[in-house]
This record gives C-alpha cells, structure tokens and sequence, in this order.
C-alpha cells in the first residue's frame, strides 16, 4: 500500500491546492508541509523496501501483466526519495528566492504534478503507463519552463517542447513495437518473452530504439543540445530541480531497461552506448567550459555526468550498476546543491555572469566552503561523495577491460574540476570593486541554509560511503535479477 | 494488410518530420499533430490483422471473434494526451509570436534579444 | 600507539575547521591558538619513533571504513612514515612559529591560514602515515586540495589565482593518474592494504601492465614532485606568502612525490623500467632544474628551482639504488628540508624587511641585519655542499652512489646521472655564491633603505633552528648512524651495519676530488656570469611551460565554444534533424545489416494475399491529403489537408474495428481544428499567403528530404518487421475473455480504460489539466512587479543574463 503514497500525495496536494486555497501564504504553507510529509513518507518507503523487500502493488486489483503494476524495488525506492527531497529543497528554495507577492500561482501546483511524473516514472512496472509518466512529467516541465520565463527567453522553449514533442512519438511507436513483439506491456512479462527471443536482430533493434527514446531524456551525445540552453531560463530553484533529476529518469530508465527487461547479452548495444557516453561526458564537460555564467556552466555539467553514469551501464556488472545508482545519488544532490549556490550568487552579486562576479569569498564564507565541498565533490576530489561513485566506475572500467574510455572518464574529471574552479576564481576568488556584494539582501542567508543542508547530506556519503555503498549494491543486483523481478511481479505465472 | 499499414504509418512518419524541419510556425506545428498520429497508427498497425474479426464490444459480438482491445484503449489514451500536447504547443507558438513578432523558426533564432542590441 | 598516531593525524584536522569560528575576529593572535597542534602532533610522533622498532613494519588497524572498496582506517608504521611524519610536523612547528612572526597586520584572515595550514598538515601526516593505498591516495588528494587553498591565499592578485589554479590542475590531473594506478595495482593484488601492496610479485602480472602501472604511478609522483615535464607549476605556486612556499615547497608537499616512490619502492624497483623512467626523469630534472635556477633573478624562484632540481636528485637516486635496498635516502632529504626550509625563511624575511624580490636589487644587507646574514651563509654553504656542514656529508655519499652506479649501470647509460649530477652541482654551488654575496656583502645599492625595517629578533628563530642543525650534523656526522639505523625500512633502505660510524674524512678519494672541483669550476663559472653582470632576463619563457599551461588554460573556453558550434550545439534548428539522423543511422544500419528479418522475398505475395481494397484505398487517401499538407501553399489549405488526414485515420480506425476510436478521433480532430482556427487567425496576414521553404536553403531542403524519407522508411521497417514477427499471444485476450465477468461491461475498451487501465486514463485527465494550466501560465503573462524591478537586474524571471548569448544561428 505504501507504494501509492508517492503518487497520491502530490496529485491530491496539487488538485487541492488549486481548488481549495486562496491566499499565496496558506498555499506555501500547505504545499511546503505536502512536500516535508511526502519526503517522510519516501524515507518510510525506503525503509519498508529495505528491510522487508520490495513491494508490488496491483492497481485496482488486476494481477499482472494485465493490470498495471507499480513496483517499489530498492532503486525505485531510492529515486523517490531522491525526488522528493530535492523537491522539498528547492520548493524552500524558491520561497526565499521569490517573495510571496511576485510567485506565479500555478508554479507549486505544477511543481507536485512533475513530482507525481517522476515518481511515477520510477515506480512503473508498465511500459505504457511509464510513456503516461513521462507525459506527466514533460507537460510539467514545459509549463513550468515557460510560467514564469523572461518574454525574450520564451524561445528556448520551443527546441525543448520540439524535440520532446519528437521524441515522445517515438516512445508511442516504441511501447506498440513491444506490444507487437512481446504481447504484452508489463516489464516482467516483457523480460519473460524477451529472454525467450534472446540473440534475434529485431529485439537488439528495439533495444537500440529504447535506448535513443530515453537516450534523448537522458542527454546522451548527440541528442542532448536540447538541454543546456533550456534550463538556464529558469528561475533557479526549479532549474535546480530540472539539473537535479529530469535526466536521471532516462538514467533510470536504461538502468531498468538494460538490467532488468532485456537479455543480458546485447553487447552491439552495449559498445554503442559506451562510447556515446564517452562522447556524452566529453563534450558535455567541455561544452560547460565554454559557458561564461554558472547557470551554463551547471546546465552543461549535468550532461557530462549524465555519461558517466550511462558508462558504468554498459559493464552489466552489479558493481558497476552500483557505481551508477551511488553516482546518480550524488550527483542529484550536489548538483542541485551547485545551482541553488548560484543562486545565491545572483542575490549576492546581481548576476551570475562569471566576469561580473566576486568578492564572495571574503565576504561569505559559509557560502564558499559549500561551493568549495560541492564543487570539489563533483570534480570526484576524495573523500567526497562524488570519489567513490567515480572510483567505482574506473575500476568497473578497468575489470572490463576498457582501458581508453576509463581515460576519458578520467580527463572529464580534470575538465570538471577546471569548469568548477572558474566559478570559484571569478565568484568567490575574484576581488573587484566594481562588483557588489549586497549582503543587505537577507534572501542569501536562507538560501545558504538549504545549501547547507545539501552540502551535510553529500558529506554524509563521502565520508561514511559504506552504508550507501551497500544500499547501491542491492539495488544494483536487484536491477540485475531478472528472475527476481519477474518472480516478484508475476508470482508463478510463467 | 501488414505492409499498407507499416507503409502508411513511415509515410506519415516522413512527412511529418519533413514539415517539422521545417521554418514555418505553421508547418511545424502541423508536423507535430501529424506525428501524433502517425505514432497512433504504428500502434494500430499491431493490432494484426482485422478481417473477419467484430469490435471488441462483446454485447453485440459475442461470440465472434474480436479485435484485440488493449492497443485500442492505449490508443485512445495517446489521441488525448496527444491532443493536450499540440494544445500546448500551439499555445507555445503563439505567445512566441506575441512576443518575437515573428511566425518563423529560422527567424526566431536569427534575431537577438532587444536587450541585447 | 594507534590512539597516538589517530591524534597526531585527526586532531590537527579536526582544529582546521573550528580554528575559523574559534579565530574570528582574533587577527594574528590565531597563532597561538592554531601553534599547539604541530607541536602534540610532533611530540606524539616522535614519542611512537622512540616505540617502534627499528626495521619492522607495524600495521595499526584503527577502524573500518568502506570493505566493499576493500579501503579500511589503517596506519602504516615504520622508517619511512616515522621520517616524514617528523619532518613534516617538526617544520611544521617551525612554520607555525615563523609565519606567526611573518604575518602581521597587513594580512587578513589570519584564522583561514592556520585552518588552511592545519589541514594541509593533517592531509600530509594522513599520507605519510596511511597503511592502504586507497586512504594514502585519499590523503594525497587532501594535501592538492588544502595547498591550492593556501597557494591562493592571496586570491585578489593575479599571481594567486593563476598560481593555484596551474598548482591545482596539475597535481589533481597527475592524481588522477595515479588514481588509475593505485586501482590497477589493487585489483591486481587484490587488496589495497599495504601489507599486501608491498609484497606483491609483480613479476606474475603481464608485463605491459606492470609496466603501466609503474608509469600511473610515476606520472602521480613526478605531478606532485614537479618533475620534468610538469615543472612548470612549482615556481608560479611562490605566489603565497612566504611561510607556505617554505612549507609546501621546501619542506614538505613536494616531497610527496619522492615519497610516494620511495613507498612503493619495493613493489616496482625490480622491474626494467624502473631506473630508467625514474632515474632518467630525475636526473634530467636535476640538471634543468639547476640550470633554470642559475639563470633565474627572483629570489623564490631560484629557491624553487633548485628545489625541483633536488628532488629529481632524490627521485633519480631511488632509481639508481639497487633493488635491494637504497642507502641513506633519508639523510639527504633530511639535510635538504633543513637548508631549503632555511634559505626560504630567510628570503622571507628578505622581503618582509625590504620589499624587493630580485636579487638584482639586493645588496649589503649584512650591515643592516648580520644574524640572518650568518644563517644564510650556512644554509647556501650546505645547498653548495661546502664541508662542515650537512650538505658535504650528503654530497659525498651522493656521489659514492653515483660512482657505484656507473660501474654497474642498469637500464641507462651509467655516466649519465653522473654527469647531470656534476654539472647541477656545479650550477647549485655557483648561484650559492651568488646568493651570499649579492645579498648580503656587495655594496648597498639604492632603494633597500628606503622600505627597510628591522624584522625582529622572533623571526630569526625557526632558521636558526634549521642552520643548527644543519651544523650540528654537518661537524658531527656520527649522529646519523643511530638516526638511520632506527628509521630502518624493510624493503626499502638497504640493511645497515650498525657499527658504520658516519665520517666527515674519508681520505682522499675520488668523491673529495669531485666534490673539490665541482666547487672550483662554481667559482669560475661565477666568476664567469659576474664578468657580464649577470645580465640577462632570466631563462626564455617557453622552456618554462607556464605560458603554453595559462594559453591552454585560457584557450580552452573559445576552443570548447568552437567545438559545440561545430558540433551543431549551438544552432537549435539542427538539434531535430541531428536527433533523426542519429535514430535513422543507428536504426537503418541495423537493418540494412540484418535485412533477414523482413523476409523481403516474400513480400508481394504476402502483399497479395492479404489484399484488401477498402483499406489500400484509404491509405492512399491519406497519403495524398498528408502530401498535400507539404504542397499547399497557404496554410488555409494545409489545415484544410490536416484535417482531412485526421479524419481520414477515423475511417482507418472503422476499418481496424475500433469503433472508440474512430468517435475519439472525431471529436479531438474537430477541438483541434477549432482551436487552430481560432488561434492561427491572429497570425499576421502575411503567412496566409504562405511562405513555404521561404527561409530555408536549397540543400537544405535537400537534406530534409533525405532525413524525412530516412525516417519514414526506418518506422515503416521496423513496424512491417514487427509484425512479421508478431507474438500471438497478446494479452488483450484476456480483457475479451474476462471483461463481462471480472469488470461488468461488455465493451472491452471501455472496460479496459476505466477498470483494467484506469490509472492511465486518469492521469490522461491529469494530463489534459496540466496542459491547460500550463496554457493559462503561457497567456496570463508574468509580470514582474514594481518592487522587484526595483531590486535590480534580480528577478524571478529575467535575471538579466541571457540563455544563450550566441545569437547567431544558421
């Protein structure tokens, strides 16, 4: 029963919230505690799956595979947790970002319907419910692209609704491909029959399919160009929330796809998506080099990282489907953590273009030490939560054998590392006089609060991996079990 | 009847993507709905063969062999959600026009901002 | 003896972040609250030196960390570690105390320096003492993190930041390396306790990896040791304040890297490749690195470059060592930090007392300030190697290895570190002249008066401390025997006699003679540059790498911007066609590879046999009414063409007996169409005339072309395919089989959206109501009020920075 929470509470809050509340006070209270309370229930879920394995609930009763099935295994539990939680930060966020007169009435609404998309993405164990998540989720974010966007910017929505309006009719004609090949929807039934038709072309051509359709989600090289210009129009607390987690679905998704539904034996597929990746977090890394203002910066980033994640995919080890799942945590986290920094940047300085920056340094020290351990953290610098994932995905790299693509994770990591340093030389080194610092603004106070509070929880992973480490590793095995899976969802049916 | 339908939905398919490549506003927009049910048809397409075979509505066909009804119902699902989507966009569309005063993709990209000049 | 070493380590960390809040607002007086920890960490290591006995390794098993990754808490207690972690927390005390002297009120921040100074010191003891490879590397990357702090302490200046950021990339990208070496060399042990690192036989792993491996590690210390070719970093890191060049540079962080090599010493020096990448690296940072100090004119860069000649001296001196063991490696890097922290110390307080950096504009400094004037002889007497002091005892026994080398060379000719070594020396000896007396005896020239001011007797101390025992060990050699033998390190030092008395006199011998005329070509080659006044701009920059390291480093962006340009990431029309291409290739290359799968031969009968009229007919309805869309020329016609595609399908979807369908089709056909009329007719009247392809070149219609029939013709292969191989046991079955009985209704779409499906459909709805929302938000426009325009460029919505700043797009 647990398992509908995630999805009931942030539809009933966002209907509620537009039906029954008047006042722009009332509405944060109520959707700040829907948030908080449907974190709790997330850690509760969390808990539940973990200590007493995954839950499978059948809606409206159907059994498997003709009812649609949701199903909260360890890495499902997980994001969901994840989203709510950066969910509930940058909904805080937001509140001292934007002052109660000058918030856009439809936004908290809308942010709960992306909630109910993402969570319902990760929870899903139907293949077309999952293309309804997703519709969810991506009419959530057009419309949160573009609520509260400058007239003028107004037309970085346009590529992004294009290419997800283009890729969305793919995932229509991929879930009737699966419909046609396999007969049925439900993920378990599909890794039945698939692995019955295990080794013909058409199921690795529908593989390559699903790969690009999620592909396109995830930001991988070269279907990404969509992304790094459309975020930065945002107002930061929700291009937190995009940067954070809306790539991670198409993460998820191939994780679910490659470790769950498919065959294990797709190696064509998976040397393609090695050296996409590869080319992904390159160009990715480099395309943030060439951003002059944090949120550029950021918005490109979340690409590169993007790649190393769909890297470690395709050594179809449990230990390098761990290394994904505890990079992907991390990096939620701290990247979210990154783009409220620059946030706070732009209260303090008035803009985040990276020339017209500075002095933050000396003037704000608590904000720079959590720039400093979040960025350091992201750059993969031990012991921070970011080391370990990485140090994961190179020795994953290593045992198989990918010598050149585990040096091209490890460039990326310098490259990282460089892209971060220039924001930390020109907003926190640099000392200009020109430039303001207008610590009057009180906003940048709780602002750095929330920083904080992102900034404990990766220190937490850096610095006590072990617990997470493990947590990873049974979702990873647990994305690998096939037969678990199908057992778990379809009971005895064959 | 395999080969009409596939045909018919990659004949689709293409044209659609060629009026989404291109500038006009109009034509893209026009590409979008299009793919729409284009995607639709692909889903229908396996739905097999449908001669000699009634509607799923059992009161009047029982007995009879019946068309499968999932893909109809999923279908039915992708027509609205399709249709919300094109909504939206149209809206899109419009306010860029409301704002760029221009009703041309090429040309969206091609002029800057009045703040920046 | 583990809760002393976890004291000695984590105490100082733990101070680094509460002396910040404990020192606010204190200014310099964070010294005395920050000079405690050195000295416990000090105490408590020599306290464990006196415990350990000597030639042992001890593993101290203080606490699990991360087993999966097989990295635990473990100290790793013998020679090596003791030895570094004395030198490291005995300068440090002396650092603490000088720069307490050196950094007075000018400076801000004091609290952020000890804190810096503080974690650099922990991450340093943290390396030198870590007992698995996985923490020493952690630790290692601490002491890059906490030196680009304290490197860019003066981070307003130019120097600062372009010196920490070369100092940063540097050793964070040689780390990396060195990361992939430490988890090759895990793996292939199968653990990363040092235990088992150091007794693992590489010679059982295939040779190009240990050889690999070794060059990972190399790489990692030649980073962090400013070996050639990464020499680059070290003399633009002298931008901070004296006492971290003293302490990083001289004394201890650059030692890491001849640290790191003399750890894993025992795993790697049996291997052929060993002496000569280690050795012929070394070597030729020695002489570089002597030659580049010879020619420079600022004091700390001639101190920084003969640090990084000193330690390709130490580096290429494990690489000569015979594999059983090398000798009196720590008396060498012992009498190094003494003179190097010295001499540093002292131009320290060079600057404090004059402002002037160039030697050129130094002189007659001896009158104003004597003391520091004898510490300094001693200090460049020893880097000359001059007897009676500890640099001669080092450079004679240095020499005895050289000699011994070139007699049984392995791996590179024996004559030539030698030969490097000799004429370094030379160079070394030389602008040790040079040092003392442009300093101290030539003739004042003007400007030192001008800012002069006595710096105090305080600041003297921690050098005098070093000259000291710089003496004290030089005059007394005996003294190092019982030092050495108690710092004994399996595996790596060789075994010691331990009634070897050290001598200062070792009778004439080949040594003495080479130590002698190295000194006296130093005076002719000083002699030499005095002759033309030492005239020239020091060395031609781009030896130097730095300028070719910052070009990079500025490059980098416009290069990385060219590069999305070329890769089409900039221009958001070519972002569908790159995504269609992209699914066209992967897809119609698959098929073209596996064209079995469409059973093309069976085709036309296939096609006959399931003929169907009514079907093909509509079909190519559609195909001319959705041609038509593209043909017509105002766009009344083309919705007049849309639509009739749209209910056209309606008819298809009679034909598949999907009589839901077809009335859904209908009714969202018809909302469609009125929603665009209403809509499309406040478009300008312009496009009413149509302006097809107006806007769009020739090729690249073309191309669209291409990219349109390459999509159609993928979906269409892949669907015919499909259904070629159509699983027939569909679990729509079950929804006929099942919905009378099980969901009451007897039309089974119906029951399937609302029962079996239901979740669907209402989220459909959710759907549907976030479009229309997010339609409103399009329309109600948001505007931002008064107040906060007001604030300035901040504003929810426009912040004043543009998404995309490359307007232009082709």
């Amino acid at each position: 029963m647990q398992v509908i929470f995630p999805l009931l509470i942030p539809l009933l809050t966002a209907i509620l919230g537009l039906l029954a509340i008047r006042s722009s006070a009332g509405r944060r209270l109520f959707f700040a505690a829907s948030a908080g309370g449907q974190l709790l229930f997330s850690l509760w879920l969390l808990a539940s799956v973990f200590s007493s394995g995954s839950q499978v609930m059948y809606l409206g009763g159907w059994s498997a595979p003709y009812g649609i099935v949701l199903v909260a295994d360890p890495i499902a539990a997980i994001m969901v947790v994840l989203v709510c939680l950066t969910a509930f930060s940058c909904i805080l966020y937001g509140f001292q970002e934007t002052s109660i007169r000058n918030e856009h009435p439809l936004r908290l609404p809308l942010i709960q319907f992306l909630v109910l998309g993402l969570n319902l993405s990760f929870l899903t164990g139907d293949l077309f419910n999952l293309f309804v998540a997703f519709e969810v989720m991506l009419l959530a974010s057009y419309a949160l692209l573009t609520l509260e966007a400058d007239d003028w910017d107004v037309r970085q929505a346009f590529p992004y609704l294009a290419i997800n309006l283009f890729g969305s009719a793919f995932l229509i004609a991929l879930c009737a491909f699966a419909y046609g090949l396999f007969g049925t929807l439900n993920f378990a039934h599909i890794a039945v029959r698939a692995q019955e038709m295990s080794g013909e072309p058409l199921l690795v051509a529908f593989g390559m399919l699903a790969m690009l359709v999620f592909g396109i989600k995830a930001g991988l090289f070269p279907l990404y160009y969509w992304l790094p210009n459309a975020y930065p129009i945002m107002p930061i607390a929700l291009a937190a929330l995009f940067g954070g987690m809306l790539t991670k679905v198409g993460v998820y998704v191939l994780l679910r796809l490659f470790g769950t539904i498919l065959p294990h034996d797709m190696d064509l597929l998976y040397v393609v998506l090695a050296w996409l990746s590869a080319a992904t977090m390159f160009f990715g890394v480099l395309g943030a080099a060439s951003r002059p203002y944090i949120r550029g910066i950021l918005s490109f980033h979340i690409l590169s990282q993007v790649g190393f994640m769909m890297l470690a995919i395709t050594f179809m080890t449990p230990f390098a489907f761990a290394a994904a799942i505890l990079y992907m945590a991390h990096n939620i986290i701290v990247k979210s953590g990154l783009f409220l920094v620059g946030g706070a940047v732009m209260v303090l300085n008035r803009t985040d273009k990276l020339e017209n920056t500075g002095n933050l340094w000396v003037r704000t020290p608590v904000l720079g030490v959590g720039f400093l351990l979040l960025a350091l953290s992201l750059a993969g610098i031990p012991p921070l939560s970011g080391f370990w994932g990485k140090y994961m995905i190179i020795v994953a790299g290593f045992t198989a054998g990918e010598y050149v693509l585990v040096a091209i994770a490890i460039v990326t990591g310098l490259l990282t590392l460089f892209s971060m340093l220039k924001i930390w030389m020109g907003s926190f080194w640099q000392s200009k006089e020109s430039v303001p610092v207008v610590t009057s603004d009180r906003r940048w106070i709780p602002m750095t609060v929330i920083v904080g509070g992102l900034t404990v929880i990766s220190l937490i992973i850096g610095l006590l991996p072990e617990f997470f480490i493990q947590m990873a590793m049974t979702a990873a095995e647990g994305l690998l079990d096939k037969d678990a899976y199908i057992r778990l969802v379809l009971g005895d049916l064959p | 009847m395999f080969l009409v339908s596939s045909l018919l939905a990659g004949i689709l398919f293409g044209v659609s993507t060629y009026l989404i490549l291109q500038g006009s506003f109009v034509r893209i927009l026009f590409g979008f709905i299009l793919i729409a049910n284009a995607a639709n048809l692909v889903f229908l397409a396996m739905i097999g063969d449908p001669r000699g075979r009634a509607a799923p509505v059992l009161a009047a066909n029982e007995g009879l062999p019946m068309t499968d009804p999932l893909p109809q119902a999923l279908i039915l699902t992708a027509i609205v959600i399709g249709f919300a989507v094109s909504a939206y966009f149209l809206f899109l569309l419009y306010r860029i026009f409301l704002d760029w005063k221009t009703t041309d993709a090429v040309d969206l990209f091609k002029k800057s901002k009045p703040t920046d000049v | 003896m583990a809760l002393a070493l976890i004291i000695a380590v984590f105490l100082p960390l733990i101070a680094a972040f509460l002396i910040p809040l404990a020192g606010a607002g204190m200014g310099r007086r964070v010294q005395l609250l920050a000079m405690p920890f050195p000295l416990i960490s000090f105490g408590l290591i020599l306290w464990c030196a006196f415990q350990h006995e000597s030639g042992t390794q001890a593993f101290l098993e203080v606490a699990t960390w991360v087993p999966s990754l097989g990295l635990d808490l473990v100290f790793l207690v013998d020679g090596l570690s003791l030895f570094f972690g004395m030198v490291v927390s005995g300068v440090g005390v002396l650092i603490f105390w000088y720069a307490g002297a050196y950094l007075d009120d000018h400076y801000e921040e004091h609290n952020r320096f000890y804190a810096y100074l503080l974690l650099f010191m922990a991450a340093m003891l943290g390396t030198a003492f870590g007992g698995n490879l996985l923490l020493l590397f952690i630790f290692w990357e601490l002491t890059g993190i906490s030196s680009f702090l304290l490197i860019g302490f003066l981070h307003g200046t130019k120097e600062g930041q372009t010196g920490s950021r070369m100092a940063l990339l540097t050793t964070v990208f040689t780390g990396l390396v060195l990361l992939a070496g430490v988890a090759l060399l895990g793996m292939q042990v199968g653990s990363w306790h040092m235990r088992d690192i150091l007794a693992a036989d590489l010679s059982l792993v295939d040779g190009g990896l240990a050889a690999a491996i070794l060059i990972l590690f190399a790489v990692g210390a030649f980073g962090k040791s400013a070996q050639v070719p990464f020499h680059f970093w070290l003399p633009n890191a002298m931008s901070a304040p004296t006492p971290v060049s003293a302490y990083l540079h001289s004394a201890t962080m650059v030692k890491l890297g001849v640290f790191l090599t003399a750890r894993v010493f025992g795993v790697f020096s049996e291997m052929d490749l060993w002496a000569p990448l280690m050795a012929g690296v070394g070597f030729t940072t020695l002489l570089v690195g002597s030659i580049f100090a010879f020619f420079s004119h600022k004091l700390k860069a001639i101190l920084a470059y003969t640090t990084v000649a000193m330690l390709g001296l130490f580096i290429g001196f494990y690489g000569i060592a015979e594999s059983s063991g090398a000798r009196y490696d720590f008396m060498h890097i012992l009498n190094h930090t003494a003179y190097k922290g010295c001499l540093f110390m002292v131009v320290g307080i060079i600057d404090h007392a004059t402002h002037i950096k160039d030697i050129r504009h130094l002189g007659g400094l001896w009158r104003r300030m004597p003391l520091l004037g004898f510490i300094s002889v001693v200090a460049a007497a020893s880097m000359a190697g001059i007897p009676l002091t500890s640099g001669f005892v080092s450079k004679e026994y240095i020499l005895t290895e050289l000699y011994r080398f070139m007699e049984n060379p392995t791996g590179l000719p024996g004559w030539l570190p030698l030969v490097f070594s000799i004429i370094a020396f030379t160079f070394m000896a030389a602008l040790s002249i040079r040092f003392v007396w442009h300093i101290f005896f030539r003739p004042e020239p003007e400007g030192v008066a001008e800012h002069f001011h006595h710096p105090g007797l305080m600041i003297h101390l921690p050098p005098l401390v070093l000259v000291v025992l710089t003496l004290v060990l030089g005059i007394f050699p005996v003294l190092y025997g019982p030092l050495l033998l108690a710092l004994e390190t399996p595996g790596l030092t060789a075994a010691m006699d331990p009634a070897y008395v050290f001598k200062l006199w070792h009778g004439v011998n080949t040594e003495l003679i080479t130590s002698l005329s190295v000194l006296a070509s130093a005076i002719v080659l000083y002699f030499g540059a005095n002759a033309v006044n030492w005239r020239w701009e020091g060395i031609p920059r781009w030896l130097l790498l730095d300028l070719a390291f910052n070009k990079g480093v500025y490059a980098l962006p416009t290069g990385a911007k060219n590069l999305s340009r070329f890769l089409r990431a900039e221009a958001p029309l070519d972002y569908i066609p790159i995504i269609a291409a992209t699914i066209v290739f992967s897809l119609g290359g698959f098929f073209i590879l596996h064209a079995e799968v469409f059973a093309f031969d069976q085709m036309i009968p296939f096609f006959l046999e399931s003929f169907y009229k009514q079907h093909l007919f509509i079909a190519l309805l559609i195909t001319f009414a959705s041609f038509g869309i593209i043909f017509a020329r105002r766009w009344t016609s083309q919705v007049i063409f849309l639509s009739t595609v749209g209910f056209l399908i309606t008819v298809y979807f009679v034909i598949y007996q999907a009589p839901d369908l077809a009335l859904t089709q209908i009714l969202i056909e018809a909302a469609t169409l009125i929603l665009i009329l209403l809509l499309l007719d406040r478009f300008p009247k312009s496009i009413m005339r149509g302006e097809r392809s107006l806007r769009i070149s020739r090729i690249r219609q073309s191309m669209n072309t291409v990219v349109a029939i390459g999509v159609g013709s993928v979906v269409f292969l892949f669907t015919y395919a499909v259904l070629l191989r159509k699983e027939m046991d569909y679990i729509g079955q079950y929804f006929l089989e099942n919905t009378v009985e099980l969901a009451k209704g007897t039309n089974a779409v119906n029951t399937v959206l609302v029962d079996f499906r239901g979740f669907d459909t209402l989220l459909e709805i959710a759907v549907l109501l976030i479009a229309i929302l997010g339609s409103i938000g399009l329309l109600m426009r948001y505007r931002r009020s008064s107040e906060e325009m007001e604030e300035g460029e901040f504003g929810a919505g426009g912040f004043g920075i543009h998404a995309n700043d490359n307007e232009t797009t082709k």
